[in-house]
């Protein structure tokens, strides 16, 4: 799937780039419409839209996930080893997740909780909503909810197990 | 975990998290039992339950855009890097970060632009040395100099550029207070370098103000060609992503294609460009936009029609006070410049950049401009027309960057782009383009090119469709298609039957491994027109045999097809199509001759029991009348039936014409049926209905030809009906009026081989026209009431006349342009001149 990879990661750049002096909400705002552009609503069916926007998702894990690596290896000691004090205490807290771990905790998930990590990787990574969610794998909200609520759950247990 | 029992956990999980927090235990109690492992588990992730509550609730990718914008690259002021001392960080871009720097051993000031570390580095780095080379060899005035580039020791990607002290280009217009003629010239400037590198197969794809820098001289500089994409086909892994969808950086200058995520070419940088000339000439975004979200912007590029730049800054001015531009200015000529460039279809554009430019030199030197006013009425041909050439060349360009193509990436076009990809081939590419180039002198050659790259195309995919049925259908389609142009005689062809074949049997092939996976209605529709369409190319080809055989193929399906769904009209209607197509094979066969009439038979009762289902459909109607004609002239002639369905088929070809009085087809048709009862009638010594039919087959052609003079196969029509007409005169004796009917033809005919004299149709009708001429002469002759010194004149003229048709003939035959339906002719007319000479004996005392 190198062709979505490269567009995805494309928006993804080009939104970091243009939209970070204004507000971050967009962000979701800007998968979708790559979505939508990528999949020409047009002219494919829902069902090849669903897959589609699946495996988007999944794209979009990957990126992330990559940028991340290639973030915490630089952050470890290469190019940003100059990094000081105050830039160290920018780094995000109110949503402290490490990608990578999460990423890794993810696969452990899927192992036991196929559908359920599929949700998460729509929902977290792909940015989808609980309708959209519910329509990509055919079942219902009330189920993506149920899904994704025990998934939190899991995967918190899992990292904070992990940072202890 | 065995799944059951992961089942099992996450159920009593998510029912205790549908509880109150204090009716958890008894419900934790009940629902595992004496499992303790179970309870502890639970009870474990309920324990998280507050904690999780913000948990990954913001998507990553907002997460990540924070990431990023506190990552810094790294270079300070200071570093060296390789031959090269950071001076100071003078941008950031989508793409990395731009550094001021010194080259220390050259001694000069350069931009360094380093790409930003962490996706897909591997990839990056090749797209970046591919880049690098095509992009330094773009050496122009206007284009700032890409020196080289190289990769960190850290793994950053780097160009080093031609560094440019200057302004903005729009700032740079604003604070010199630049008049629209000083504004011209720098924006034509830009244009040349646009089309220079356009002519190196690299399209810009991000032309914006912020890209131009006007240096201390007032010499424009386009920079960052950071996200040109080569169009080489050669280069295929990057032409590819100029193909790529969407990815707008800069929405405000981005063309509709790139915001719909269409395929860019140079037609999108004439578009960025119109998008400049606009904002230049009026200081104002073309687009009114409340919100300048992407979608918004994305919107308005695609549907929304830009304020016409004289009217943009009459409202500004009226806003402000402050008059800058006057609108008298622009009104006019800069008006239509702008908005032409702009247009939404990029064919509708100008054809090329230094069009563009050369039509703003025209209004600068006060001579009429190419652009117009956009209208509704506006139609693609008309521009097509008048830029031949150009729109020519746009479509080569245009082949090349599909050519790129080719032979990459296939898998994952496979997955996600097939239908758009063998669609825009299909259509844009065969149709849009191949049509409108196929009406110009001269475009075979283009034609052949879009053709072999088309197949070039169709055979890579089709070598990578694998059981992708879905797409195996549009690829039969697509050969369907490309066959049709290259020797389908009933489309305009390019005359390239072997080829026809090979596609049309690609097609078929594709089509029947198909029919073995599944078959639908439509999927055996597909096949049995397919195989028609393979029948009709044998037949162009000549290969008699092979045509009545796919014919026969074709009738095969639609009658199992038939028989499957009785009630199924369009089967059905496809069903008396074959009978009838197998019967039009047959009759070029020359045999069969039962079989034939027998075929039409078939079609004719289909069709009729289909016409009583839509009694007023009238191209059912017009089927049955085209069936009974036929019917008339497969029967033996003195059939009673062959006149009786041919006079049928007159009458409801009559009746259609007459409900609808302005199609001129229907007109022309009647006029056809009667033409081909008068023949029946003759053959069959009616010559008194003959004359009459033949009136009226000439009284139409009379009419149309007078309606449009221009119309060459009106005229030519016209003179085959003088010349019909006469026949009949003659065999009814009235030979005065066959003779001057005869002469008119004559002199048509005349006229036009004359206007062109290797035309072998025009050639052959002459022949039968001094045929005519030589009938009514005979018809003279023969009245006995005139002198024999008359009549022996009018046999020695009947003679010259017979003389000339035979050395015609003969001529056409040496020449070998003699059609085959001719071959007798010569004997025929040397027979006829016998005749004559005998008479005059028979009269001379």
């Amino acid at each position: 799937m190198p062709f979505v990879y490269e567009e995805l990661r494309r928006l993804a750049r080009s939104y970091l780039a243009r939209e970070r002096a204004d507000h971050t909400l967009q962000a979701t705002a800007l998968v979708h419409e790559a979505y939508l552009r990528l999949a020409d609503e047009t002219r494919l069916s829902w069902k090849d839209r669903a897959h589609f926007y699946g495996i988007a998702a999944r794209l979009m894990r990957r990126i992330l996930v990559d940028h991340a690596r290639a973030h915490n290896a630089a952050k470890r000691g290469g190019l940003e080893q100059k990094l000081s004090l105050d830039e160290a205490r920018e780094l995000p807290t109110k949503n402290d997740v490490d990608l990578v771990e999460l990423n890794g905790a993810l696969e452990n998930f899927s192992h036991d909780y196929p559908r359920k990590g599929e949700v998460v990787e729509l929902k977290f990574f792909g940015g989808l909503e609980t309708k959209e969610i519910s329509e990509v794998l055919q079942i219902s909200e009330k189920t993506v909810l149920r899904d994704w609520n025990f998934a939190k759950l899991w995967l918190c247990r899992a990292l904070t197990q992990n940072a202890a | 975990m065995q799944p059951e029992r992961a089942e099992r956990i996450a159920d009593i999980v998510e029912r205790a998290l549908e509880v109150q927090v204090g009716q958890r235990g008894p419900l934790l109690v009940e629902l595992c039992g004496d499992d303790q492992e179970l309870f502890v588990e639970v009870a474990s992730l309920l324990h998280f339950q507050e904690k999780a509550r913000d948990f990954i609730e913001t998507p990553a990718v907002e997460t990540a855009a924070e990431l990023l914008a506190d990552e810094r690259t790294g270079l300070q002021p200071g570093d060296a890097l390789d031959g090269y001392r950071i001076i100071s960080l003078i941008g950031e871009g989508g793409m990395g970060e731009v550094y001021l720097a010194e080259d220390t051993k050259l001694e000069r000031k350069v931009a360094i632009k380093l790409l930003k570390l962490g996706l897909g580095t591997a990839n990056i780095i090749r797209h970046f040395h591919q880049e690098e080379r095509i992009l330094a060899g773009l050496t122009h005035p206007n284009i700032a100099q890409l020196y080289g580039g190289d990769v960190t020791k850290n793994g950053l990607p780097y160009f080093v550029m031609e560094y440019v002290a200057g302004a903005r280009l729009d700032d740079y217009c604003r604070d010199k207070q630049l008049s629209i003629a000083e504004r011209l010239g720098l924006f034509r400037k830009i244009c040349a370098a646009v089309s220079y590198a356009h002519q190196h197969l690299v399209i810009h794809r991000d032309i914006k103000p912020a890209n131009i820098r006007v240096t201390a001289d007032a010499e424009p500089k386009l920079l960052d060609f950071g996200i040109a994409k080569l169009v080489d086909p050669n280069t295929a892994a990057i032409a590819e992503q100029t193909m790529t969808l969407a990815a707008v950086m800069t929405p405000d200058y981005a063309s509709p294609e790139q915001v719909r995520g269409e395929s860019i070419t140079t037609a999108s940088d004439v578009y960025s460009l119109g998008v400049l000339l606009y904002e230049l000439l009026t200081e104002q975004k073309p687009y009114k936009i409340d919100s300048r979200t992407p979608t918004n912007v994305s919107r308005a590029i695609a549907d929304q029609q830009p304020t016409r730049p004289s009217i943009a800054v009459a409202k500004q001015s009226r806003t402000d006070g402050k008059v800058k531009i006057l609108p008298k200015s622009l009104r006019g000529d800069l008006d239509n410049i702008v908005l032409m460039a702009m247009r939404k279809e990029p064919a509708r554009r100008y054809p090329s950049v230094a069009q563009f430019s050369e039509d703003i030199r025209r209004h600068l030197e006060a001579r009429p401009v190419i652009a117009r006013k956009d209208t509704l009425g506006y139609r693609t041909t008309k521009f097509v027309s008048r830029n031949k050439i150009a729109v020519g060349a746009a479509a080569l360009l245009l082949l090349s960057l599909i050519s790129g193509l080719i032979a990459t990436g296939w898998e994952a076009r496979r997955a996600n782009r097939r239908f758009n990809e063998v669609r825009r081939l299909a259509n844009s590419l065969m149709f849009e383009i191949h049509d409108s180039v196929k009406d110009l002198q001269g475009s075979t050659p283009t034609r052949r090119l879009i053709v072999t790259r088309a197949l070039e195309y169709l055979d890579s995919l089709a070598r990578e469709a694998g059981n992708d049925s879905s797409l195996q259908r549009e690829l039969a389609t697509a050969y369907e298609k490309v066959g049709d142009i290259q020797g389908n005689p009933y489309y305009a062809n390019l005359g390239d039957t072997d080829g026809a074949l090979v596609s049309y049997r690609k097609a078929t092939s594709i089509r029947e491994r198909l029919r073995n996976i599944s078959s639908t209605i439509e999927s055996e529709v597909e096949l049995g027109r397919s195989y028609r369409g393979l029948g009709d190319i044998s037949e162009q080809k000549g290969d008699i045999g092979q045509s009545v055989g796919n014919y026969r193929r074709s009738l095969s399906i639609f009658e199992q097809l038939a028989a499957k769904y009785p009630a199924e009209f369009s089967v059905q209607d496809e069903l008396a199509r074959a009978y009838e197509t197998l019967g039009d094979g047959l009759s070029r066969s020359g045999k069969s001759e039962t079989e034939r009439l027998a075929c039409y038979q078939k079609a004719l009762s289909i069709r009729q029991s289909l016409l009583t289902q839509q009694p007023t459909n009238p191209k059912m109607r017009r089927s049955v009348a085209l069936t009974h004609l036929k019917i008339g002239s497969a029967s033996d002639a003195k059939e009673p039936h062959h006149i009786d369905n041919m006079r049928r088929g007159v009458e409801m070809m009559e009746a259609l014409s007459v409900e609808d009085p302005n199609n001129e087809r229907a007109r022309r048709e009647v006029g056809f049926a009667y033409y081909q009862i008068g023949g029946a009638q003759i053959a069959a010594g009616d010559y008194a209905q003959a004359l009459q039919s033949r009136r009226k087959a000439f009284a139409i052609r009379q009419e149309i030809a007078e309606e449009d003079p221009k119309n060459v196969q009106a005229r030519f029509d016209l003179a085959v009906a003088h010349g019909d007409l006469a026949e009949a005169l003659s065999a009814t004796g009235q030979a005065a009026d066959a003779l001057g009917h005869a002469r008119q033809s004559l002199s048509i005919l005349q006229g036009m081989s004359a206007g062109d004299p290797t035309n072998a149709v025009y050639q052959r009708n002459l022949g039968l026209c001094y045929e005519k001429l030589g009938e009514a002469y005979v018809a003279l002759a023969n009245n006995e009431k005139r002198s024999v010194g008359q009549r022996i004149s009018d046999w020695n003229e009947a003679r010259s006349w017979y003389r000339k048709g035979a050395e015609l003939f003969s001529a056409l035959r040496d020449r070998g342009t003699l059609m085959p339906a001719d071959s007798e002719e010569p004997k025929k007319f040397s027979a006829k001149v016998r005749e004559c000479d005998n008479a005059i004996a028979r009269l001379k005392p």
